[in-house]
């Protein structure tokens, strides 16, 4: 299983049961919100956002046809999911939750760094035809090893810068890709 | 052409120092990868396939299917070594592989694992050369009916077996599905959901949504509770695997090898189910069964081969049918269609000379497996101690260069950032993300084959009976789903109960 995190992402929408098994109320909500997403697929995304010509003379062949029988699965799965999780057992989670293994202070820094590594992110598209790829990927690679607080700061010090050279080496001279270089730095 | 014409124009592609370095060097990586608990042999496929760009084909694919066969290796040395799965194939080879090491036996544990493993791995192998081909004559006759109703069989199969919910992988597959109608339209041209937008007139980048899917998500589950998965490491101990003991097993070798062929030739089950099974069938029929859960020689070599012999049956639908057998396959098909292969029947006649240098870089790959994880085992030490607060960022920075590299394109770098968000959403509402590439991958190629058929047939719905294929297709899709429907309700009440008997007490 990956390593990823099962404890409390959504805390307000997690019931825990005393024998470790979660009542998956967040369900209800994902349904609901897959239900909502398929209506809106067949009531306005897809008139609007899938050209379809007005002389198709079957219906199985017109561009609309494939998208309107998915957005259908979407709203019956999201229905089926919505009904079972109401009215049916609580379902055995993958893993135990306990939600107490996290504190609340621990929950908002680990938000605090999920929102950290959107920015960066962005950052890192935004600054690339400025700063060129090899410079903006090495202060993003700086910056996360930070937001994860690095036990050892000088070995991600010289990952970060000599990781990004590595790749351009590898991407510009033998794979023929054009890396972004950027404005302030040229490499050959 | 005849075989031996085949073989000799395969033998060129694959007898270079070049070939040889691609499969040595994939299994290292693979091998590497699925060691260090948090990575997966899926996301080193991922990662790798974007270096494949500057290679030879047949190079390039023999690199993947090199990570591919070290990654579900690899994940068998901490199983033991730490009782963490590499991989979540190797989760069955814990139940006996740690208990070993506990006793002081990892050394043994870990060479039945390796010896376990290219057993099942040859012969996994031997069965792909032996039925693809024969898979792929067959479905030279498949017409886009027949096609049609495979991929919806192989797409029901997929979406069921991915997760602890069958309405959420379902729903993963649709929406896997729907994200594959974005660009134009197949048959009229027309814009589908590209908003005007150049970028995603050619539909999006598959390496882009693959990656972002099966590496971000970790990143960012790695940010969110940045912490260290390194266990105690026990050592290897003085003790290994003689000649007996390997023949005491070996039977077991055998079965597991055939349960992992047959699990792994039908799309979608992959190792993990394939592991447990072979295990659960030799605690069943040993006369040490009593062992099983404690330490049992047996149990490593029963778990190892059913995993390992699913990796070389899993490329049968995959070359014959050019439908994958597991999400890794899936991404090895992105490989062939990046290098303008398309994998199915009629690449046995159009390249034959490339499905036979696979085969044989296959059988090279089981004996350099058996050195190369020799020496990981031996280096696991020093493969564990590298600190993920340094991994996790060096992946991303991977990613970016690979998912750029594909189309020298930062708008694939975007949708790459927004598939890893959507993946981290799905990983933390216990939505599996394996339905969803699949049926991104299969989303094309079903509404082809079926607006094909509709043209074909001009749009009467009956072509989609025309044959005892596809009538054979629909009979298996409706008995999966059947049976799928009554696992889930089983499953249920089982829960239910438990409920009930938890709240009495």
């Amino acid at each position: 299983m990956p390593g990823g995190p099962r404890t409390a992402p959504f805390p307000i929408f997690i019931c825990v049961a005393q024998n470790g098994m979660k009542l998956h109320s967040k369900d209800v909500w994902l349904g609901a919100g897959v239900v909502t997403f398929g209506v809106f697929l067949l009531v306005y995304a897809i008139p609007v956002f899938v050209a379809s010509p007005s002389n198709v003379r079957v219906m199985f062949l017109s561009p609309t046809f494939w998208p309107d029988i998915i957005s259908w699965l979407i709203i019956v799965l999201g229905a089926t999911l919505i009904i079972t999780r109401m009215f049916g057992p609580p379902v055995v989670a993958s893993e135990p939750v306990d939600v107490s293994e996290m504190s609340r202070d621990e929950i908002n820094f680990a938000w605090a760094r999920l929102v950290a590594i959107a920015v960066i992110m962005v950052g890192l598209v935004m600054s690339t035809p400025i700063l060129g790829m090899v410079l903006s990927t090495a202060l993003a690679f700086a910056l996360i090893s930070a937001i994860v607080s690095t036990p050892r700061p000088v070995t991600a010090l010289l990952v970060a810068i000599l990781l990004p050279l590595m790749l351009y080496a590898f991407f510009a001279h033998v794979a023929g890709v054009s890396v972004p270089q950027g404005r302030f730095l040229s490499l050959p | 052409m005849n075989v031996f014409d085949d073989l000799a124009a395969a033998w060129p592609l694959v007898a270079n120092l070049e070939s040889f370095l691609a499969l040595a060097g994939g299994i290292t990586i693979g091998v590497i990868a699925g060691a260090i608990p948090g990575m997966s042999a899926t996301m080193a496929v991922a990662l790798t396939l974007p270096f494949t760009f500057a290679m030879q084909p047949i190079t390039g694919i023999l690199l993947l299917l090199g990570v591919y066969k070290g990654g579900i290796f690899g994940g068998s040395i901490p199983a033991i070594l730490i009782k963490t799965p590499g991989t979540p194939a190797s989760s069955a080879t814990i139940l006996d592989g740690y208990p070993m090491a506990e006793k002081g036996q990892a050394g043994k544990a870990l060479d039945m694992a390796l010896y376990a493993s290219c057993t099942a791995d040859m012969i996994s192998n031997l069965s792909l050369i032996m039925f693809a081909g024969w898979l792929a004559s067959f479905a030279l006759s498949f017409g886009p009916p027949e096609f049609f109703t495979l991929i919806l069989f192989s797409l029901t199969i997929i979406a069921g077996v991915s997760g602890d919910s069958l309405i959420k992988g379902l729903l993963a597959a649709v929406f896997g599905l729907l994200l594959a109608t974005v660009g134009l339209d197949l048959v009229y041209g027309t814009n589908r959901f590209t908003f005007n937008d150049a970028n995603l007139m050619g539909g999006l980048n598959f390496i882009a949504v693959l990656i972002g899917l099966f590496a971000i998500p970790e990143i960012l589950a790695y940010v969110w509770r940045p912490r260290s998965d390194k266990g105690q490491i026990r050592a290897l101990g003085e003790q290994h695997v003689t000649f007996a003991e390997y023949r005491r097993c070996f039977r077991t070798i055998i079965r597991g090898s055939f349960i992992g062929v047959f699990l792994g030739s039908i799309p979608g089950i992959g190792a993990a189910p394939a592991a447990f099974l072979s295990y659960s069938e030799a605690r069943r029929r040993s006369p040490n069964k009593k062992n099983f859960g404690k330490g049992e020689l047996e149990g490593v070599a029963a778990s190892e081969s059913g995993n390992n012999g699913v990796a070389g049956a899993t490329l049968i639908p995959l070359l014959a049918l050019g439908v994958p057998g597991d999400v890794i396959t899936a991404i090895i098909i992105g490989a062939f269609m990046v290098h303008g292969l398309q994998p199915g029947p009629m690449m046995f006649v159009a390249n034959a000379n490339i499905i036979y240098a696979l085969f044989m870089g296959l059988i090279i790959s089981s004996v350099l497996l058996f050195f190369i994880g020799g020496v990981a085992i031996r280096m696991f030490r020093y493969i564990v101690d590298v600190p993920k607060s340094v991994l996790m960022p060096a992946v991303l920075i991977l990613c970016v260069f690979g998912v750029y590299a594909v189309n020298n394109n930062v708008f694939d770098v975007i949708v790459m950032f927004l598939m890893g968000w959507l993946g981290y959403f799905m990983l933390r509402n216990d939505i599996p993300a394996a339905p969803f590439l699949i049926a991104f991958i299969l989303g094309p190629l079903l509404e082809d084959n079926f607006r094909q058929a509709m043209l074909m047939s001009n749009g009467a719905a009956d072509i989609l009976f025309r044959s005892w294929i596809t009538w054979f297709f629909w009979g298996a899709t409706f008995l999966t789903i059947a049976a799928l429907v009554r696992t889930g309700l089983r499953q249920r009440s089982e829960a239910a109960e438990a409920l009930r008997a938890t709240t009495s007490e």
